[in-house]
């Protein structure tokens, strides 16, 4: 049986069962044949979709303004950062992370998309350009490209940020036994007349035909302590020498319209409660690490009817590991007097996202910052980062 | 067409057929035939003839029973909170989530498969999908029985109609939080403080009707959720005995809403603002083109010809949204286009497909578990737990990868196992009609060492997966 799994207070969603709520993908095997040469980095994705309220998670108490606009929406017991940021109590290991120079937390920022809609900027998170759906690739796929990790990367649907502009994949796990070889072999060449289905079923034939040591996997998990379990799986990964250099931890829910408070704070448990477990996981590769979060959007300053918020723009993104040079906040804070808010409503952006991922994927795969900006992302450069990573 | 022009249409427009079977008439009167009534949305056995199923098989078919379910399980559930055990749970569980499951599971199969109207059900789907209500997150699964009917219901009908009663049904107001939504001018916002939730009003707008083409901005999706306001179910808002959808004056903002340039003035209390502003959406030239498109790119390509796409719209236009005019019309593309243009089957329309060729069983009495949810979870579409509003892809790049593809080999070669009936002569000829007669692919078919293989080879050609 499965059973419920979290209580939320209030009208809407008093229950929900046990539901797939986060994923895995791991991608970026290094060719074994050349594989003294690649560099021992390793990066982590954390997708938070749904628009991560940045104000809720990385609260700015400095600024007036802030409980006024949020009566239900401040929560006791904030961990204190810089004096004006604090942090919400459940991000607790982030926050010891932050007091070892471990955790870069960065807030008014976001992909330069203002249309509040969560499909575009989902795209444009995951792709780095500038309008939506312009390209079949995302920042990540052609980041390992770049730094020649060619074939690589699999799974049900690949998440668009691992797309490459010629990506391949590999095997996962499934409770569907493997049919004999022969059906496959009777396959290949009906598939291989097939302009469109034959790159996959050479890519099955590779596999189950002439195997490999090729290991990539996907897995879906459910429930807020599921992500954990994936971010276990994924350091386990992660950590051997020759294992994948990027793991995707796909995270669902954090589409607050209602009882935000209880809602996102179980969240952001399950983000913190992973970040503890990568941080464990990865034993002596975690000085090698570098873990990011991405959300499409913030939310709106005020409340809604339903205790929650709805879709902003400006949010709060978080870098922590082994790899960077020293804790910090960095912001050029924009203010929360409604003058100061995006068409009177939102945080605005006062930082480029895309500014942050390009820093890290020179960083991560070595890559010089000028061929990143050529065939990764073209995000203007942003000099703040350069005293942590 | 040079090819088998039946078992195109059965399998572009339908589920295809069971080997050794045809069409009954001809194939334009056979699909045109489907639209026009709403068929009876019964448990069909493999021999046509409704199933007796237990009652937990029963659907809660009206939102009424639905509501009261919901607001059982919402009071059990504050009991729970009091008293909590394994057994309460284990009820909990079956009543609220996998019987739930197991209804839908077997009204989206075996009426397809084994049903009269296997067309119609293909453009079932698709407004299901459309306008998805996804219970991945919250606990509405009991209401998708009434859900999947309504919608089914309205498809003779006009798109506005349809749009404005699915989105004041109690699954969507619950599903995008409207329920909640309060306007911050209305006496109860006023008094209470609670105020708008905008997730309805913005998805009506860029999911369900215009799509953000029609260029509308932050203050149109503030207006449009203001109108939606008020607009609530019992027993979410508990003011009344009688279950299932309310507009509550109380909640409503007052005033007038400008949306896309046009005023919407209340009258007696502002429930018409709502159904003034669908019936614009519904025939904005914006929808128009993008359930259009969306028509066009779920049955005939993922890059359908824009003539096509034009002339389905100038229908919709003209019809004023009638939907069977509107299905009419995609169903004449698919005869005049005729297999020069092809369709990637997606996951749940060729999974039924297999069914209904080898003639495999779709076992109903199972609760909870059922193997078509169970193989759906593994290509990668759980029926009605779309992570996100804007639900399934049509779309043949999101379900090809080497993962799925080799996921429909093992459902295939699980099918193939599973397949009793089905005589060796009839699957050779099937491979004949669709492959060629004695093409290399149907001898690949006709020559395997056993029938699961041979099944399985089919099951996965491309000429298969293909529509």
């Amino acid at each position: 049986m499965t059973p419920p799994t979290e209580c939320i207070e209030g009208g809407l969603s008093r229950r929900s069962f046990m539901k797939a709520s986060a994923i895995l993908t791991l991608a970026g095997l290094p060719d074994l044949a050349w594989s003294a040469e690649v560099n021992d980095r390793r990066l982590v994705i954390v997708l938070l979709r749904g628009g991560m309220d940045g104000l809720f998670s990385m609260p700015p108490v400095g600024d007036k303004n802030l409980n006024s606009r949020r009566r239900h929406l401040v929560t006791d017991g904030l961990l204190k950062l810089d004096g004006f940021f604090t942090l919400h109590p459940a991000l607790k290991t982030l926050h010891q992370l932050y007091q070892d120079n471990q955790a870069l937390l960065v807030h008014g920022i976001s992909v330069p998309y203002t249309g509040r809609s969560h499909f575009e900027g989902q795209d444009i998170m995951q792709t780095g350009l500038l309008t939506p759906y312009a390209s079949k690739s995302g920042w990540a796929g052609r980041a390992l490209e770049v730094a020649g990790y060619g074939s690589v990367t699999m799974s049900l649907p690949v998440p668009l940020v691992l797309r490459g502009e010629n990506f391949a994949e590999s095997r996962y796990p499934t409770w569907m036994v493997q049919p004999p070889p022969e059906l496959y072999s009777k396959l290949v060449p009906l598939w291989a007349a097939d302009d469109v289905i034959a790159p996959f079923g050479d890519q099955i034939r590779d596999e189950i035909l002439h195997p490999t040591n090729t290991m990539a996997i996907t897995k879906t998990s459910e429930g807020e302590t599921a992500l954990s379990t994936l971010a276990r799986d994924a350091a386990s990964r992660l950590v051997t020498a020759d294992g994948p250099r990027v793991a995707v931890l796909d995270y669902v829910g954090f589409d607050t319209h209602s009882q935000e408070d209880s809602q996102q704070a179980s969240k952001l448990r399950g983000l913190d409660t992973a970040i503890a477990t990568l941080q464990k996981g990865m034993r002596d590769r975690w000085k090698d690490t570098l873990v990011v979060t991405v959300t499409e959007f913030g939310r709106t300053i005020a409340e809604n009817g339903s205790w929650g918020t709805d879709h902003g723009w400006g949010s709060a993104i978080f870098v922590t590991g082994g790899l960077l040079k020293k804790a910090g906040v960095v912001a050029d804070w924009p203010g929360l007097a409604t003058k100061n808010l995006y068409e009177g409503r939102d945080l605005k952006a006062t930082i480029d996202a895309r500014s942050l991922y390009a820093k890290i994927i020179s960083s991560v795969f070595q890559i010089d910052p000028e061929m990143v900006k050529q065939k990764v992302i073209d995000a203007p450069k942003d000099d703040r980062f350069d005293a942590y990573i | 067409m040079a090819v088998d022009e039946k078992l195109f249409v059965a399998r572009r427009l339908g589920f295809g057929l069971k080997a050794g079977e045809d069409l009954p008439g001809a194939p334009r009167d056979w699909a045109l035939d489907q639209l026009r009534s709403v068929p009876p949305l019964d448990f069909f056995g493999a021999d046509g003839a409704t199933l007796h199923l237990p009652r937990d098989a029963q659907p809660i078919d009206n939102f009424a029973d639905a509501c009261s379910q919901w607001n059982d399980m919402r009071q059990k559930d504050d009991e729970q909170t009091k008293k909590f055990n394994d057994t309460i749970q284990m009820v909990m569980w079956m009543n609220y989530e996998a019987l739930p499951r197991w209804r839908q599971t077997l009204a989206l199969s075996l009426t397809a498969v084994n049903g009269q109207s296997p067309v119609f059900e293909r453009f079932w789907h698709f407004w299901v999908n459309h306008f998805t209500v996804s219970t991945a997150e919250n606990n509405g699964k009991v209401l998708q029985d009434a859900y999947m009917r309504l919608i089914r219901a309205r498809m003779t009908g006009s798109f506005a109609d349809l749009t404005f009663d699915v989105i004041t049904s109690p699954a969507m107001l619950l599903y995008l939080d409207n329920a909640a939504s309060v306007g911050p001018k209305s006496r109860e916002g006023r008094n209470s403080g609670e105020t708008l939730n905008e997730n309805l009003g913005r998805e009506l707008l860029e999911l369900h009707t215009v799509s953000p083409a029609a260029g509308y901005t932050q203050d149109d999706v503030v207006q449009a959720a203001l109108a939606l306001t008020g607009w609530s179910f019992v027993p979410w808002y508990r003011d009344s005995k009688k279950f299932g959808t309310i507009f509550n004056t109380n909640r409503h903002e007052p005033g007038v809403r400008k949306i896309m340039g046009k005023d919407y003035k209340p009258k007696d209390g502002g429930a018409n603002q709502l159904r003034d502003l669908v019936n614009d959406l519904a025939a904005h030239p914006s929808t128009i083109a993008h359930l259009s498109m969306k028509l066009a790119q779920a049955f005939i390509s993922d890059t359908p010809p824009q003539d096509s796409v034009d002339r389905i719209a100038k229908v919709f236009a003209d019809s004023n949204g009638d939907l069977v005019a509107i299905h009419t019309a995609v169903i004449e593309e698919v005869l005049t286009l005729g297999p020069s243009t092809r369709k990637l089957a997606t996951p749940m329309t060729w999974l039924l497909q297999c069914y209904k060729v080898t003639g495999t069983p779709i076992d109903p009495a199972q609760p909870p578990g059922h193997s078509i949810d169970l193989i759906m979870k593994e290509l990668g579409r759980p029926l009605d737990e779309s992570p996100q509003p804007n639900g399934w892809s049509e779309l043949a790049a999101d379900w090809l990868s080497k993962a799925l593809l080799d996921r429909r080999v093992r459902t295939a070669y699980l099918i193939g196992t599973a397949t009793q009936d089905l005589l060796p002569d009839a699957l050779g000829s099937y491979a004949d009609r669709l492959m060629g007669v004695d093409s290399a692919a149907a001898l690949s078919v006709k020559r395997a060492e056993s029938m699961p293989l041979a099944i399985a080879t089919l099951l996965t050609s491309p000429q298969f997966l293909w529509l």
